[in-house]
């Protein structure tokens, strides 16, 4: 994958001052980060005294590809994730969306003496990482931070819900941290109703290491909406998940679950792995619980058990569901996220005291 | 008199084990050959990178969840992210050391099964304590997430074992509205039902159930039950085909073709019987392996060595095949693993007591193997009449009388069971010194004996009212002894027989003590 770096423009950015204005002062990435047939390499760039997050898409990656791809195909997909994931910036603008990390410029760079020196680009707000490299799972005192970031991921999410976007690749390196708060990143893999994103056809577009159980029985809801909000729902439970016991909720309930019913050996139906599902899911809520502060245990271990509740169609808040109206609309679960912050802040201060 | 074990009838009916057990032995399996799903190919490279770029425990972590999500196989570089975690334990938590050692594939030392190697220990206050803690540890999951089915059926199980039948029934209730169409929620249910006397809802809900028409793991109980009710079934044909398919693995119809060949059996079509019974044998599991071993009793062409399958807690089977091999002290300890492995059964505990006392003369064992039946059969008459032969015989007339009064209290008792209640009650009168009544009760189980025309209990009525009578002296004793040497009738049977010699040397003892002729 790193062959070649020298003949690679999107690889030789750095020093070199953009036509947008921006300066590139560091090359983040020591290889090529990929998804998909997308390929991309990651800078620091300063303009007027601020330091962003530039994302130089590697188009020279065409040559790359293997005999059986289409060349056509993939330049397409790679020019459609670019285009997306610009206008879906644009599109979320004068929207509300405070909680999720937008494309801030975007231009495109020819580098002459390269085989392709086109190298198109994003700009987005410098983060001080992602969320795995804050996490210290023995400091007790980080609990307010991260039910904090918890809750402005869960804000950021609802934001995107909002407007008819699902992000659908929530996980632990998508979640941008900066000094005072918490950002959804990467919203390549996400789909809106209203945009043709590249992945609108895909039934889960997102991670598989994080998708929710029914994917990978094969099972989904034919209903655009309820199928994609069903899977933030789950994937926002995992990172909750995640951010107390450290491993995600795909992870824990795989643990508990007696192999011959894993989705890589199981050759029946959703249908019939159900009621192990949810054994495995009652286990994996209990040691989940293991990993929580006693007075936030009962409140969270709830939140995850309604957020990944492996059987979708009884997934999301009891009071929704209960009631008739959207069941994974994520308000309620904002709102004891939001008080379960709180709560926790005080704790804090009060400590301090 | 100790009631014998006897297996007339033997159906294929669904093991209640504990959900751990039934899921290692495949029972839970779905019975499709190729899954019709479309698998994706996992990636997991990013992770790796990214593990390899940052080395923090959230990132390993990341990194294992990424693993062990889409089954990859373990590496250099997952083992150095997995050993990353256990040398940071301080800065990780206990899942993620806990999926550490996992991949690594270290054991750890939590158990959680109860597990029992021996009877007295399952007698032992102790390990009523252990299925306690069990209840409660269940009950406390399900008053969290009061949604699982499999939490209600191993609740019902421990009960079961306790013999608190009503909360198992209730319990086991709730696990079927949770997940009617769950194939280990009705088999456990099925078979709970079957050994508490509940055929008849036992059949009907699995008769009724809509995957019974296409499951063959429902369909072969289904097949079971109404042969033990003496019915026909409407599954039968689509049975055939299922096992004559080649669509089906062997192993998902084993019972199935253990179920049509007992039917094929009983109507005396052996050939066919035979064709099933093979088809059965080519992935057997514990139960078509003990129901192959029963029709080997009363088929000759049916040859089963239960030795030659590799067959996990196939007790059953070769606690019978050493049963038939005259091998008594293997078939008792095979029965005691029986028991502990189904510990609400009655079957293996009467199977147990009946070795020890036809073959072994170990009253304290039969005692032993009676007081665990009874433990989830608290009222089991059989069960109840054993020990308290077994208690008289071994000086505890008072307490044997107990356990035979609530035989006679029970209004549900079968006329064979009041028969040798009646000759136990004889023998703890004997035993207490009230011969006239001793003398009467064991006529009276010989009268009934003989208006039920039962040969094998007339017989041991006999073979044990002599026995008292020399142990008091009788001097017609030789005159008994010279009858029962002359019966024709307990020369075919190896309990009676013997139970007959016992009596015969237990005579010559005597005779020679006293210099009394022998006969």
């Amino acid at each position: 994958m790193d062959n070649n770096i020298s003949d690679n423009a999107a690889h030789n950015l750095l020093g070199k001052v953009l036509k947008t204005g921006w300066t590139v002062i560091e090359k983040i990435t020591k290889r090529d980060n990929s998804t998909g047939s997308f390929f991309s390499i990651c800078y620091k760039v300063e303009k007027e005294n601020e330091i962003c997050f530039l994302k130089a898409f590697d188009f020279s990656k065409f040559f790359s590809i293997s005999e059986s791809e289409n060349v056509v195909d993939v330049m397409s997909e790679m020019i459609e994730a670019y285009k997306y994931e610009r206008d879906l910036s644009n599109y979320c603008k004068n929207k509300h969306v405070t909680k999720v990390s937008f494309v801030k410029d975007a231009g495109e760079e020819v580098l002459k003496g390269f085989t392709l020196g086109i190298v198109p680009y994003l700009i987005f707000d410098l983060a001080d990482g992602d969320v795995r490299n804050k996490l210290d799972f023995s400091n007790k005192l980080e609990i307010a931070w991260r039910l904090r970031s918890i809750h402005n991921v869960a804000v950021g999410l609802k934001q995107l819900h909002y407007i008819d976007v699902s992000h659908q690749d929530l996980k632990p390196s998508n979640i941008l941290v900066f000094p005072t708060t918490s950002k959804i990143g990467d919203l390549g893999r996400s789909v809106a109703r209203k945009l043709d994103s590249p992945y609108k056809d895909s039934i889960f577009s997102g991670d598989w290491t994080y998708a929710p159980p029914e994917m990978f029985y094969g099972v989904y809801d034919t209903d655009w909406q309820r199928r994609v909000f069903a899977t933030d729902c789950y994937l926002l439970g995992s990172l909750i998940v995640f951010y107390f016991s450290g491993i995600s909720m795909s992870a824990l309930l795989t643990k508990h679950l007696p192999e011959n019913f894993t989705w890589g050996q199981w050759k029946g139906t959703f249908d019939e792995v159900k009621g192990y599902l949810l054994e495995a899911f009652s286990n994996a809520t209990t040691e989940f619980s293991t990993s929580l502060p006693e007075q936030f245990k009962e409140e969270l271990c709830k939140l995850v058990e309604r957020l990944c509740y492996p059987i979708p169609e009884n997934r999301g808040h009891l009071k929704n569901l209960t009631n008739g109206s959207n069941q994974y609309n994520l308000e309620r679960f904002v709102s004891s996220l939001d008080l379960l912050a709180r709560k926790a802040e005080l704790h804090v201060i009060s400590q301090k005291k | 008199m100790a009631i014998f074990f006897s297996r007339n009838d033997r159906h294929v009916i669904p093991n209640f084990r504990n959900f751990k057990k039934t899921t290692e032995l495949g029972e839970l399996d779905s019975f499709k050959k190729l899954s019709t799903r479309q698998i994706f190919i996992p990636n997991i490279i990013d992770y790796k990178n990214e593990w390899e770029d940052n080395k923090t425990v959230a990132h390993a972590a990341d990194l294992l969840s990424a693993v062990i999500t889409n089954n990859v196989k373990s590496d250099k570089v997952i083992n150095e992210a997995a050993n990353f975690i256990l040398e940071s334990s301080k800065f990780s938590t206990s899942s993620q050391i806990d999926l550490a050692k996992r991949i690594l594939n270290i054991e750890d030392a939590k158990i959680n099964a109860i597990n029992l190697s021996k009877i007295t220990q399952f007698i032992e206050t102790n390990n009523h304590s252990l299925i306690f803690d069990k209840i409660r540890e269940l009950k406390k999951s399900i008053l969290k997430f009061n949604k699982n089915p499999i939490a209600y059926v191993e609740l019902a199980r421990y009960y079961s074992i306790i013999g608190q039948i009503e909360k198992a029934n209730y319990n086991l209730q709730i696990a079927l509205n949770l997940s009617p169409n769950n194939r280990y929620v009705i088999r456990s249910l099925v078979r709970f039902l079957f050994n508490y006397n509940d055929i008849e809802q036992a059949h009907d809900i699995v008769r009724r159930n809509e995957r019974t028409n296409f499951d063959p793991w429902l369909m072969s109980a289904e097949l079971a039950l109404s042969t033990a009710r003496n019915r026909g079934s409407k599954f039968v044909k689509r049975g055939i085909e299922i096992v004559t398919s080649d669509k089906y693995h062997p192993h998902s119809y084993t019972e199935l073709a253990s179920s049509i060949g007992t039917i094929e059996l009983l109507h005396g079509n052996f050939k066919k019987s035979k064709q099933f019974f093979n088809a059965s044998l080519k992935s057997p599991n514990d139960n078509s392996l003990a129901q192959a071993e029963w029709a080997s009793e009363r088929d000759v062409n049916i040859v089963v060595n239960p030795a030659d399958f590799q067959v996990s807690y196939d007790y059953e089977a070769q606690s019978m095949d050493f049963y038939h091999k005259a091998e008594w002290e293997q078939a008792a300890r095979l029965a005691e693993d029986w028991f502990i492995d189904m510990p609400f059964a009655k079957a293996p505990a009467l199977f147990g007591s009946h070795i020890a006392i036809a073959f072994l003369d170990n009253n304290k064992e039969s005692a032993n193997f009676c007081r665990a039946g009874l433990i989830s059969n608290p009222n089991d008459p059989q069960l109840l009449n054993n020990l308290a032969y077994s208690l008289a015989n071994t000086g505890k007339p008072n307490e044997a009388e107990e356990y035979i009064n609530k035989v006679f209290n029970n209004p549900t008792i079968g006329e064979v069971t009041k028969l040798c209640a009646y000759a136990t009650l004889g023998l703890i009168n004997y035993k207490k010194g009230n011969i006239d009544a001793g003398r009467y009760n064991y006529q009276k189980a010989i009268e009934e004996a003989r208006l039920l025309k039962n040969a094998e209990y007339l017989n041991l009525a006999t073979i044990n009212y002599v026995k008292e009578e020399i142990l008091v002296g009788n001097p017609q004793s030789g005159d008994f002894i010279k009858m029962l040497k002359e019966n024709k009738e307990i020369d075919v049977r190896k309990d009676l027989s013997i139970q007959r010699k016992r009596v015969e040397d237990l005579f010559l003892s005597r005779t020679s003590q006293k210099g009394i002729p022998s006969v």
